[in-house]
């Protein structure tokens, strides 16, 4: 089991290094006046200023694997680089743009879980009547939305006409509250949390105002994916003789499932675990550049967009760890609760 | 063919069908539905003016004109082929990359199998929309640049489902009796191995279909992907993104620029998924339990 | 059933609309909403608009420009862009010598920053919150900590001139003052060797340049004068002074030496603070996010690209804002800044001008139309030749009629016919929405003292068969015997830009099905690298004013050094620019006479239409959405942004 565990673990530097030179393989495709084009905001800028000058100065003409260990040695002392588009510090970016990705995914993974299992469940155990059609339609149409409709769509409807749920994080006046009055203290950053700890339901209820149109467009895209894996798990599950010998023992149906079956039907679900997150992840690209919440996602979207290798590396670098990690722990978990993967 | 037929017997299965042959059938006719202006670039979509302002269906173009006066009936139309084209190359691609990389690191196993198994860890890694946006972007603009971007980086579920088949195939007897009477590898890989792998593999590349036309349009929507006024569903919905929300006297006054290219695309991964889920659970018992996404 | 429901939306919907349209949103508190990220707060670092529209309501210049009240009803277009009418602001009182070579400027009284220095018991100074004084507090002000005087206004100037970052907006000043564009050539000529890192300066040397060079330029003559010495007159030279770039906004000395860090003041050790962060990392330098100004808005919060909020100076000189808040919110979406606006979560939106329709005639909004504006942008540069190799832009080998030939763009008459096949009438009606004007040369046409209204034969007319026989005539036929193929470029998201190139690829294309034109988005920086290695055979971009005055555009349209024309070609550069061209461009900054030198740009407008040397594509006029019961918006087209202290909320 420890040997398992320490073999896992030795691998993530392994990933890591190979995202690494992945990503800068790509940078490396660029040629150096490319790259010097990077540093240029506005034409303005170059009236005083040979691009030249801009090629020695970064070293952008040196070949790549010179180029790539500079950065590497960089990030070894601490150093993250400068986030062009964020204009920070990568390390300060980071910090900055975490707690509302945080916020997010998390007040979205409960809908995510509880409605995925809940409809996969609802559909096996009604296999093939209606409502084990409507539920899956429900779920696939949702799975094929393209995000940035569902999400302007959304916001259209409840705020523009019914003006309930606005985007962005906080009203004007709760914003000016929170970070003006110097009687909301900061915590994590994460301004529901935040608003429970300082027990001021006024912010809490404006933050979470804001989070629910972007927490229902994000769980309606993903529900289909546990949904599936819930459903085809239950319905093998309900197939065991075990659930067969209860059945025929007369137990209601309604206990079968939800004393015998659903246990281990979750099983499976939580193997992806690390596929949610990188799904949850894509997701948040999108639904915070429509929801204008300042977050990973649209940081990471504006990234790529203007090639800012710093601030994507620091996100890859990011990424990989959670999504690694979280495939780890439920490797470990999973080898704890079946002893079979032990064996293999 | 009892597996169509089935298919065909389940309502969802058969309406997924029923779409699929649908937009086959768009795709086919084409040139005769919206016969092109330029006849040598078929995929340039006619415009009428240089305004922003979407202009409502009439009888000359029935869905509309979209923000800078392209036409969008005759983008649905030639966005049809180009989604089939885009779907089949990818889709195509990515499971030739990753079926013979897991098949080849799941039978010869050892350090192989480790290293191809590492790689496929680091590709899972990645943020895969940030990742081919930015490859995408580097590639510079125009269809394959984006299907370039999108294989990079969508063959790894491939790889890891065949190398679950293939482990458990080689076990059985057939394959061992097979080795033990001296056949080579690749005649076994090839003639026993895959055809027993296949199908789990199927229902991944139904299911994939669809969501490949979303990511090209999300690939679209931030900004990298298709040139300008290239026959594309995604590119016809981020032509309509700032007029989503209508005016305020008329909230949906630009209904027609999102309705008709975003059902397109709704639709069309929704059959592919329909069909896929159906057939999975026509399949299932060879399949219990395992995900495919 | 469903009328019912019906009735209930439409309760809804009205009872929406009644409340919306009594109510006003946050009485006291401006919201803009608009998009892209600020770099930086320190005004000798900023060189970008989105940190001008902070730094502009924060700190202040020694003058101002006169601005004109954008109301509901009532457009008071009384701004001014003539250097004879610019207030007090700062100063009180100006000479300028008739020579043009000393300014002289009286002081302001009893200014005071939003941050002054207080002794505290053990003897430190502590920097506090003007505003949070009482007046007993206040007398242990300590003298000049937090006060204006005439040193403070002679440290401001001398350290942007000594930070003078890479790519940054410090030419301003240097060129003016001391005759050299950058502090590095500056050094070049005064130690006789180039020195490319000045932080390895001697301290010697340090003292040298700053003696002889910098302090001489600008010096504080008692308690509240300050002198300026130029080393021959620099017409412009005002109009970089006064309040909108924020190059000569004036900083606290003791509050930049004592609490920020800043350059010490020794004239041996400046190297040290040379070019922070190599002119990129704007964080090296040290006001990066911290404020001290005289202005209205004390800085309260910047979180970089989401939101800067300022809050009000409630002691500010000229008495306080009728506001107390004024918040700057960053979205990039459009959709989501309809939205806030719709729902009068904000005051004032920036709305992409095709978008429009969209706002025009909303119940609670008023739109401000034709307003001038300062820049050419778009305009298309034609370039020969291009450089070959390496170039996918132009075909392979000897020209066959695929690709271009290098020089295309050096005959005349293709440049002509160019010029003749763009619709310049549609692109103002359909892009522009009919708020636009056609030009003939580099000066915009808010220059009013500048700018001649031309003839009309001195505006390109859009004319195919004209153009048609240009081509036919051009490169003795061989044009339009072979064919061309080429291909425009235009950095991706850059609207106008795309829709120029494409009304040229139509035209130009209808006129012989040899003719092929191909439209291509690329990044901007690929745009960029493209550009400087005149790869391009076309390209488009823009330029924004700097400081109000024509030279500031004539330099990098048609000046043989110039940012653009620089980048046009060998050909264009020694046949056309510098003969043609930079003896206009240095005559018109050797006169202060106003009429002289407004004939020259005219000349100089008319020369660059009969050489054809770019497309100058039409311009649009300014345009401003705001929020009916926002009143007293101050407007002049060289405000980089909301001047928010006239504003306030109210129905009238």
């Amino acid at each position: 089991m420890v040997a398992y565990i320490i073999r896992r673990l030795l691998i993530l530097p392994l990933v890591i290094t190979g995202l690494f030179i992945l990503i800068f393989g790509l940078y490396s495709l660029l040629d150096p006046y490319e790259k010097a084009g990077l540093y240029v905001r506005d034409i303005t800028e170059l009236k005083n200023r040979d691009i030249n000058e801009l090629i020695e100065q970064y070293g952008l003409n040196d070949p790549p694997w010179v180029q790539f260990f500079r950065w590497v040695s960089e990030v070894l002392h601490g150093n993250l680089g400068w986030s062009e588009v964020a204009n920070r510090p990568v390390i300060d970016a980071f910090k900055r743009f975490l707690p509302q990705t945080v916020e997010l995914a998390l007040w979205s993974a409960i809908p995510i879980v509880l409605g995925g299992i809940w409809l996969g469940q609802l559909s096996a155990v009604k296999q093939n009547k209606p409502i084990d059609h409507a539920s899956r339609v429900f779920a696939v149409v949702g799975w094929s939305l393209p995000t940035y409709v569902a999400g302007l769509l959304a916001l259209f409807i409840f705020y523009g006409i019914f003006k309930w749920l606005p985007p962005g994080r906080l009203s004007t006046d709760v914003s000016l509250y929170v970070s003006l009055s110097g009687e909301f203290k900061m915590y994590t950053g994460i301004i529901t949390l935040d608003a429970i700890l300082n027990w001021n339901w006024w912010v809490f209820t404006d933050a979470a105002r804001h989070l629910i149109l972007p927490v229902l467009v994000l769980s309606y895209v993903s529900w289909a994916l546990i949904m599936r894996v819930t459903r085809s798990s239950m319905l093998e599950t309900l197939r065991q003789e075990y659930i067969m010998t209860a059945r025929a023992k007369g137990l209601p149906e309604k206990v079968v499932i939800k004393r015998h079956a659903r246990r281990n039907a979750l099983l499976p679900v939580a193997t992806i675990a690390g596929l949610t997150i990188a799904f949850l992840f894509n997701g948040l690209v999108i639904t915070e550049t429509i929801f204008d919440l300042p977050g990973l996602g649209r940081w990471a979207a504006e990234a790529a967009r203007q090639f800012d290798i710093p601030s994507l590396l620091g996100y890859l670098l990011f990424n990989s760890f959670l999504i690694v990690i979280a495939n780890l722990i439920v490797d470990i978990l999973y080898a704890v609760i079946d002893p079979r993967v032990r064996l293999e | 063919m009892t597996i169509l037929k089935k298919l065909l017997r389940n309502p969802l299965g058969l309406t997924g069908m029923v779409l699929i042959i649908f937009f086959g059938v768009v795709a086919i006719l084409a040139p005769v539905l919206a016969p092109p202006k330029w006849p040598h670039q078929p995929y340039r979509i006619p415009r009428y003016g240089w305004s922003a302002e979407p202009k409502p269906p009439s009888r000359e173009h029935p869905f509309g004109l979209a923000s800078g006066q392209y036409d969008i009936f005759y983008g649905c139309v030639w966005g049809t082929r180009t989604a089939w084209f885009v779907s089949l190359v990818v889709v195509g691609l990515a499971a030739a990359i990753g079926i013979t990389l897991g098949s080849v690191g799941a039978f010869f196993g050892g350090w192989l199998d480790e290293l191809v198994m590492r790689i496929t860890d680091i590709f899972y890694a990645f943020p895969f929309l940030a990742a081919a946006m930015t490859l995408a972007s580097i590639l510079g603009y125009g269809v394959w640049s984006a299907i370039i971007a999108l294989v990079a980086f969508g063959w790894m579920g491939y790889a890891r489902l065949i190398r679950s088949e293939v482990l458990r195939i080689r076990e059985m007897d057939y394959v061992q009796a097979a080795r033990a009477l001296g056949v080579p590898t690749y005649r076994i890989i090839l003639r026993h191995v895959l055809p027993n792998a296949i199908w789990p593999v199927f229902v991944q590349i139904t299911m994939n279909m669809g969501s490949i036309v979303i990511t090209f349009a999300a690939l679209s929507f931030l900004g990298v992907g298709i040139p300008q006024g290239y026959a594309d569903w995604g590119q016809m919905i981020s032509y309509a993104r700032d007029w989503i929300i209508g005016l305020r006297g008329n909230p949906l006054a630009y209904w027609y620029t999102f309705i008709f290219p975003g059902g397109a695309i709704t639709l069309f991964c929704l059959a592919w998924n329909l069909v896929g889920d159906a057939l999975r659970d026509i399949l299932d018992p060879r399949l219990r339990g395992r995900i495919t996404v | 059933m469903w009328r019912k429901v019906g009735w209930i939306f439409a309760a809804v919907a009205l009872f929406g609309v009644v409340a919306w349209a009594q109510e006003i949103k946050n009485p006291d508190t401006v919201i803009w909403v608009t998009h892209g990220p600020a770099e930086t707060c320190d005004p000798h670092f900023s060189y970008d608009t989105a940190s001008g529209e902070i730094i502009f309501n924060v700190y202040e210049a020694l003058v101002r420009w006169p601005y004109g009240i954008v109301d509901a009803d009532e457009r008071d277009l009384s701004y001014s862009l003539d250097p004879s009418k610019l207030q007090p602001m700062l100063a009180t009182e100006w000479w300028v010598s008739s020579d043009g070579t000393v300014y002289v400027f009286k002081i302001r009284k009893g200014v005071r920053f939003h941050y002054v220095g207080v002794k505290k018991e053990d003897g430190t100074i502590e920097w506090v919150d003007y505003d949070s004084l009482s007046p007993e507090e206040e007398k242990n002000i300590v003298p000049g900590y937090g006060e204006l005087t005439a040193e403070d206004v002679e440290y401001s100037f001398e350290r942007g001139m000594l930070q003078d970052r890479d790519g940054g907006p410090i030419w301003m000043l240097l060129e003016p003052l001391t005759g050299y564009p950058t502090l590095r050539a500056l050094a070049k000529a005064a130690l006789g060797k180039e020195v490319k890192n000045l932080h390895q300066l001697t301290p010697d040397e340090q003292k040298l340049i700053y003696e002889k060079y910098i302090d001489p330029t600008v010096e504080a003559v008692g308690d509240d004068v300050v002198v300026f010495k130029l080393p021959k007159a620099y017409p412009p030279f005002i109009t970089i002074l006064a309040h909108s770039g924020s190059w000569s906004s004036i900083l606290d000395k003791e509050w930049c030496i004592d609490y920020a860090g800043c350059w010490d003041g020794k004239p041996d050790t400046w190297a040290k603070w040379w070019n922070p962060g190599g002119g990129e990392v704007a964080k090296e330098s040290e006001l990066f996010d911290i404020m001290n100004g005289t202005g209205p808005f004390k800085l309260a919060k910047w979180d970089i690209g989401v939101e800067v909020v300022f809050e009000r100076f409630e002691k500010y000189w000229g008495g306080p804002a009728k506001i107390k808040y004024a918040i700057i919110k960053k979205t990039e979406e459009w959709s989501d800044r309809l939205l806030m606006f719709q729902a009068g979560d904000a005051d004032i939106v920036t709305v992409p001008r095709q978008n429009l329709p969209q706002v025009e005639g909303l119940p609670g909004v008023v739109v401000h139309h034709m307003l001038p504006t300062l820049s050419m942008n778009p305009v298309a540069f034609f370039v020969a030749p291009v450089k070959v190799e390496g170039n996918e832009f132009i075909g392979e080998g000897p020209w066959d009629g695929l690709g271009i030939p290098p020089d295309f763009f050096a005959d005349i008459n293709v440049r002509k016919a160019f010029c003749m096949a763009f619709d310049y009438d549609a692109y103002i009606e359909e892009v522009l929405l009919g708020e636009g004007y056609k030009t003939h040369g580099p000066i915009p046409k808010a220059f009013d003292w500048a700018y001649y209204q031309p003839e009309e034969e001195l505006l390109w007319e859009y004319d195919l068969e004209k153009a048609t026989e240009l081509m036919k005539k051009a490169r003795n036929g061989e044009i339009w015997e072979k064919g061309f193929n080429l291909t425009i470029l235009y950095n991706e998201g850059n609207e106008p830009r795309r829709i120029a190139a494409e009304i040229l690829e139509a035209n130009i294309e209808s006129m012989n099905p040899k003719f092929q034109v191909e439209v291509r988005a690329v990044p901007w920086n690929t745009y960029l690298s493209l550009l400087v290695t005149s790869k391009l055979p076309l390209f488009i971009v823009g330029w924004l004013a700097d400081f109000p005055d024509p030279h500031n555009f004539a330099v990098p349209f048609v000046a043989s050094y110039g940012t653009f024309s620089g980048w046009q070609g060998e050909y264009m550069v020694e046949n056309i620019f510098k003969p043609y061209f930079d003896e206009l461009v240095a005559a018109g900054m050797a006169t202060t006479d106003q009429a002289e030198r407004a004939k020259i740009y005219y000349e100089i407008s008319k020369r660059a239409h009969e050489f054809a040397i770019d497309i100058w594509l039409p311009q649009a006029y300014g345009v401003r959405v705001v929020r009916d019961w926002l009143q007293g918006f101050p407007f002049n087209p060289i405000f980089p942004g909301p001047y928010f202290y006239p504003m306030y909320k109210a129905y009238e």
